[in-house]
């Protein structure tokens, strides 16, 4: 064998070390096992769907992939880079945002078998896609308008039905001064606390910015009943405040402040907000995920790096993306419990009082006790 | 006195008296007449520039600059608008008189943010905010102003409002004479017309009458009972808000003394109190039919009768898809129904109530009462016609599905129990009713 030769085998044996020790690092906080495996490289920033239904993750890597997981082999679905991507709630639909060389904005919606259906041009800088039915998404997107004295910021909810503008409500408008604008930069302002959907896919949790002259600007944490369009003021948080989603039973709401506590507060017109960690222990009895923790069963798992970008779609199905790859995670997938779903006309029903106590038509009292029956059923 | 001590204190003396001159001659710098300004202004603007001539402005030597500023080029794109608070530099008690009024009360700035509306000027943002600044001179919005163009935003709303920060709206521009502001007329600029006619109400009262034939000595003026003693409280003696709401007890028994004690220079006081009493039951039975009319437009609500329903237009600008049928109530994009209640509460009702404190029988009668009950009429049958239009045979409510008649129903029991036509009890068995019949 000739020295070169030994070089090349040496190279290559540093290189698979080298690899090897980039694998994803968890962290785990007691004897739970999550395995992870190295799925496929990915873009950076990472930007990736996975859903538990049809098992095919739409992901970028300089184009739009569908990598299925029963063969982890895949295939280019389109040759642009969308910035979002999200699958709708039975899995039989992406949702993915694109933005063309002018930086104008669309929704393209394509089936799980990567056929674009529709194209929708849609206006501002998109924040958020969150599926509220088979047909029915949410885009969140904020417009700007600069001024001398500041720039306005308007946050806006676009309902789309069938890749069809349906309805266009301003959420929340404020003047961002000069100054702070600087500190910030624009890009920031696009989504701060990420918006989620309650599990019966009727609220949202979303933030609102305020910059008031001569105060340190602040975010409002909201919940806003989607039908009624009533909100509920949840928290004022940080402007370093990372996540925010709803509990299992859609009844609070979970956010961590800048230094990674968490809080949790009842909605409409509850308790008053109190540190999670005793409500995880004592109530949630599913797998959550917030700022890359994930508790289980009441207790913290597994924490990953603060780099990595981890997204679940159902709480039991883990993502991340880390370093240019992508990562399944194992064994959380069977750890949550197991739930049983209500029918559709429970949920339905469910969602109609959820909207009349969030309008104020009916007390708590009266909520709870309906809901009770609903559920008994 | 000590001799060496003598010519020290001859020196302070000195110097005392050189900074007096010093002192005096910046002032003067400042205030002295305008030599730069009239050359060019004697041609531009002659009559601004003869009005400032005859004015005490000139007598006490108070030149341009002391108002307007110096940048020209500011002045020039009218960033230059001398605004109360410049005089109030040097009147500071009219000042603060005036902004603690009703004249004052910030309906001027703050109409409400227009910068996303469609075609609007980005100069009406001097009307809100100071310049190059986001903070806002005043909450007070108008989803009225939010409705016009920019331009009758400026001449229908703001020529009149911007009395809150504008001197000139009632003293005008340059001139100082009192006679202009002592003048009724002034007043009529924007206390006349369909929605407030004080003016003509004023005008063809005894008081009026006495006025023209008389002069001031006998025929009192606005001025006479609204600013006595050259006062700029224009609210003192009043009872109700601007939106003709009853004041509160404690605030309405002060604000009547005051105005009993205006009276009180020509009438006896017994003989104001028991006119303004019968005043006071002249605007109770007018609230009471305007709240019957009100009452109907919020059932058609419930009833989903209105045409069009307020989603079905383009959003209030300040309250989007809400039945609005407060202050804030629109004149345009409503439905019938409202307009009509709009003529009610607008106009008929100011007519009667305004009239009838400004002693005009006319004006409270067949101008007011008469108008205000032919409305309840015109929305009666409006009411009907709707009801009738959209199903002769069945409760309209019945249309519904399941689900909304729920909601529709509800909310009735929502608003019944805010207007307090039902206790919280009662509304709290109406709604566990439904609930059950919901959960079936």
């Amino acid at each position: 064998m000739q020295a070169h030769h030994i070089l090349l085998a040496l190279s290559f044996l540093f290189i698979s070390f080298i690899g090897g020790c980039a694998s994803l690092p968890i962290t785990m906080a007691d004897k739970s096992i999550i395995y992870s495996y190295p799925l496929s490289s990915i873009s950076t920033p990472p930007v990736f769907a996975s859903h538990e239904s049809n098992q095919i993750i739409a992901l970028v890597d300089d184009a739009l992939y569908f990598l299925p997981l029963k063969n982890r082999q895949r295939s280019s679905v389109d040759d642009r880079s969308p910035a979002l991507l999200a699958w709708s709630p039975a899995g039989e639909r992406l949702a993915a945002l694109f933005y063309d060389h002018n930086g104008a904005p669309s929704v393209e919606l394509f089936t799980s078998d990567g056929v674009r259906i529709s194209a929708t041009e849609v206006t501002g800088k998109v924040t958020a896609l969150l599926w509220r039915s088979e047909h029915e998404l949410l885009l969140f997107s904020n417009s700007y308008n600069s001024y001398r004295f500041g720039t306005s910021v308007q946050q806006n909810l676009i309902r789309l039905k069938d890749g069809v503008i349906v309805q266009k409500q301003i959420l929340h408008e404020t003047t961002i001064t000069p100054t702070y604008l600087k500190r910030i930069g624009i890009d920031r302002l696009r989504g701060i606390i990420t918006p989620s959907i309650s599990p019966g896919r009727d609220e949202i949790i979303y933030t609102k910015l305020f910059n008031p002259p001569l105060f340190t600007p602040y975010l409002m944490l909201i919940c806003r009943n989607i039908e009624s369009s009533a909100e509920y003021v949840i928290a004022k948080v940080e402007l370093k405040g990372r996540d925010a989603i709803f509990s299992e039973d859609g009844e609070s709401v979970i956010w961590s402040d800048e230094e990674g506590k968490l809080w949790q507060r009842s909605l409409w017109g509850g308790d008053e907000a109190r540190p999670a960690a005793t409500a995880i222990e004592t109530k949630l009895d599913t797998n959550i995920l917030i700022n890359g923790v994930i508790y289980g069963n009441g207790r913290l798992r597994a924490s990953l790096p603060s780099d990595a970008v981890v997204r679940t779609d159902d709480g039991r199905h883990y993502l991340a993306a880390w370093h240019g790859n992508l990562y399944l995670l194992q064994d959380v997938l069977q750890s949550g419990m197991a739930k049983t779903p209500l029918t559709e006309e429970e949920q339905d029903k469910l969602n109609t009082i959820r909207s009349w106590r969030a309008s104020g038509l009916i007390t708590n009292v009266e909520y709870a006790e309906s809901k009770k029956r609903i559920l008994k059923r | 006195m000590n001799s060496n001590t003598y010519p020290k204190m001859v020196i302070s003396v000195l110097q005392f008296l050189l900074l007096l001159l010093l002192f005096c001659s910046q002032s003067f710098a400042i205030d002295s007449p305008p030599d730069s300004c009239i050359p060019c202004h004697s041609k531009q603007t002659p009559a601004s520039l003869h009005r400032w001539e005859e004015s005490a402005h000139a007598k006490a030597k108070v030149g341009c600059a002391a108002c307007h500023g110096t940048d020209h080029t500011a002045i020039e794109k009218g960033d230059k608008r001398v605004a109360a608070k410049t005089c109030g530099a040097c009147h500071p008690k009219a000042y603060q008189t005036h902004t603690a009024s009703r004249h004052g009360m910030g309906l001027h700035s703050g109409w409400g943010c227009t910068r996303n509306l469609a075609n609007r000027d980005s100069r009406e943002c001097a009307f809100c905010h100071d310049k190059d600044s986001s903070k806002i001179l005043s909450t007070v919005h108008c989803a009225r102003f939010l409705k016009q163009t920019s331009e009758m935003g400026e001449i229908g709303c703001n020529r009149c409002h911007q009395v809150e920060s504008s001197c000139s709206s009632c003293h005008t521009a340059h001139g100082t004479d009192l006679k202009i502001v002592r003048n009724p007329n002034v007043c009529a600029t924007c206390h006349m017309g369909p929605d407030h006619p004080q003016w003509e109400m004023w005008q063809t009262s005894r008081h009026g009458i006495l006025y023209e034939s008389s002069g001031m000595q006998n025929g009192p003026t606005c001025q006479s009972c609204h600013m006595p003693g050259g006062s700029h409280d224009v609210s003192k003696g009043i009872t109700m808000s601007s939106g003709m709401a009853p004041y509160p007890a404690i605030q309405a028994k002060k604000a009547r003394e005051e105005m009993i004690s205006v009276c009180s220079s020509c009438h006896a006081a017994g003989t104001a109190r028991r006119e303004l009493d019968r005043n006071d039951a002249v605007h109770r039975q007018s609230l009471k039919l305007v709240k019957e009319g009100e009452a109907i437009v919020w059932e058609l609500y419930d009833e989903k009768l209105l045409e069009p329903m307020p989603d079905q237009r383009p959003a209030h600008p300040l309250s989007g898809n809400a039945l609005v049928l407060d202050n804030q109530m629109l004149y345009e994009d409503t439905s019938h129904v409202e307009r009509l209640l709009f003529k009610m509460k607008k106009y008929d009702l100011a007519k009667t109530v305004k009239g009838a404190y400004h002693q005009n029988p006319a004006y409270t009668h067949w101008y007011g009462n008469a108008e205000l009950k032919m409305d309840l009429i015109d929305i009666r049958s409006e009411a009907n016609r709707l009801r009738h239009k959209k199903n002769p045979a069945a409760p309209p409510v019945a249309l519904q599905s399941h689900e909304e008649t729920m909601k529709i129903r509800l909310e009735q029991i929502k608003r019944k129990t805010g207007r307090t036509e039902i206790t919280p009890e009662q509304g709290a068995a109406e709604r566990k009713r439904l609930l059950e019949q919901f959960l079936k």
